[in-house]
């Protein structure tokens, strides 16, 4: 955090860092009373009773071993299996926490000894993860007009998502408006016609590159 | 220039006043340092005395100042997924002053009671306010650089803007306007300007080359409140419910209403 920031993009660390607000519940082994972190409250540590803390809080005391992590309800091995059963058998995403993919990576890297068995949440998680890049793709395929809804997306989906699919909306969009225009006459059409064509045919994901997309941030979230 | 108005906020913190109780646990620190169970400081006692000094207006303004952050955190996104630029966010001032609370807190905090990991915490804490307000900002400042004719223009835009943030875009249209007179725009004939100039109803506007915000671009949003029935404004038959956490991939000049009252935020 000490370095200076030079561009205005949203990056993936970005996503980890508001992902590090998500509050966790904690064991803690020291004694003290309530203080307010950017005026919210927390506290009081007592050792062995549970108490709140957003992650990052939660990481650094983990750090100096201070605390134990309890490891949030969703991240379990019958939880992940069930999800993804759910993931497989219906169309829609299921319904995983926001920062799912931040948090479980976290906490797998820095507090791997307080969850249990840490490799099979791994591969399940490894699974999930591609279960769910595999329906961003169809999606993209199927190119469906917005407003579109896409409830349970996790930060991290609608980061590798969104410079594709900005762009081919925008693109159909600025197609659309010319077509409904319809007075640069006949040549314009038949381009915007075959524009069309080109886009909603089955080679999208090479015209887009959506593939290497997904490589490039997949390298930086994979639970190595 | 940029830098000017983006560290004017982020100014050091005010010199830091030990008072009498905070000298004397200082002092006798160092048998609390002796103490077996290291953690197990009474830590009430100084939390009283010092309340006392900074009375209970304090109290009442951290409840006050609850949530700020989150809400900088919100502004933050909104402002950069949103291509026109947003009104400006008052909680960035207010979480100076939490900055700046925590700041005298933590230092006599660590001077105290060196085993204590709640000084840490604070120190950390207000590192990361500051990295939220600082991408806020420059998000902003990145912003008004790019559309700066497009918000001097606009006095709604220019509305939006703090104080600093309204004096950078007038100074910066200006730089821009001297620096382009004088390197190309003086050679060219008066009337090849005026072939650009756009017009409505009859009136001159601006330039066509000044760059708009694109208000269709295709924004990702998420409901954090329960909205209801809706329709969006670009297929006005198709009723949806909108209930909380509904997440939407949607043309932005759709949503710009539900935006302005908070609705939804930008994701």
């Amino acid at each position: 955090m000490d370095k200076i920031i030079t561009s205005d993009t949203f990056t993936a660390e970005d996503i980890k860092f508001l992902a590090e607000y998500e509050l966790i519940t904690i064991e803690p082994f020291f004694r003290a009373d309530t203080f307010s972190l950017s005026g919210i409250e927390y506290g009081p540590f007592t050792p062995p009773i549970k108490t709140n803390v957003p992650i990052w809080v939660a990481l650094t005391l983990k750090s100096q071993k201070l605390c134990k992590i309890i490891s949030p309800s969703w991240l379990t091995v019958e939880n992940l299996t069930i999800l993804l059963d759910s993931e497989t058998k219906e169309t829609r995403f299921s319904a995983v926490p926001f920062y799912y993919a931040e948090i479980s990576r976290m906490l797998l890297q820095s507090a791997e000894d307080d969850l249990k068995s840490p490799g099979e949440l791994r591969m399940l998680l490894q699974q999930l993860k591609e279960k769910r890049e595999n329906k961003i793709r169809i999606g993209l395929a199927n190119l469906e007009p917005i407003p579109h809804k896409i409830n349970n997306i996790s930060a991290r989906e609608i980061h590798i998502m969104r410079p594709t699919f900005v762009m081919v909306f925008d693109s159909l969009r600025r197609i659309q408006e010319t077509t409904l225009k319809k007075s640069s006459g006949q040549n314009l059409s038949e381009t915007t016609r075959r524009t069309v064509d080109i886009m909603s045919s089955q080679n999208i994901d090479d015209l887009m590159d959506i593939e290497g997309e997904i490589a490039d941030y997949g390298e930086f979230m994979t639970y190595d | 220039m940029s830098r000017i108005f983006s560290c004017q906020n982020q100014k050091e913190p005010k010199t830091i006043n030990l008072n009498a109780a905070y000298t004397k646990e200082f002092f006798d620190s160092d048998e609390d340092l002796d103490v077996v169970d290291e953690f197990n400081i009474d830590e009430s006692n100084i939390n009283k005395e010092n309340n006392v000094d900074e009375s209970n207006i304090n109290k009442e303004n951290e409840i006050f100042l609850s949530g700020q952050l989150k809400i900088l955190q919100r502004a933050w996104l909104n402002e950069n997924f949103s291509t026109e630029i947003l009104p400006y966010e008052p909680a960035f001032e207010r979480l100076n002053e939490i900055l700046e609370n925590q700041n005298i807190k933590a230092e006599s905090l660590t001077l105290s009671q060196e085993t204590s990991p709640i000084g840490m915490l604070l120190f950390i804490d207000n590192e990361r306010i500051k990295y939220v307000m600082n991408r806020y900002k420059r998000t902003r400042l990145a912003k008004i650089e790019k559309y700066v004719c497009s918000i001097n223009e606009n006095a709604e835009y220019m509305a939006r803007l703090s104080l600093p943030e309204k004096e950078f875009a007038e100074r910066y249209k200006r730089l821009i306007e001297e620096h382009e007179h004088a390197s190309f725009l003086h050679v060219l004939p008066q009337e090849s300007l005026d072939v650009l100039k756009e017009t409505e109803n009859g009136t001159e506007t601006s330039f066509a080359t000044v760059e708009h915000p694109d208000l269709n671009q295709a924004v990702f949003c998420r409901f954090i409140k329960h909205v209801g029935s809706y329709s969006f404004p670009s297929t006005p038959h198709d009723k949806e419910i909108l209930s909380k956490d509904d997440a939407y991939l949607v043309k932005y000049s759709d949503i710009r209403k539900l935006l302005e009252d908070h609705s939804i935020e930008l994701i």
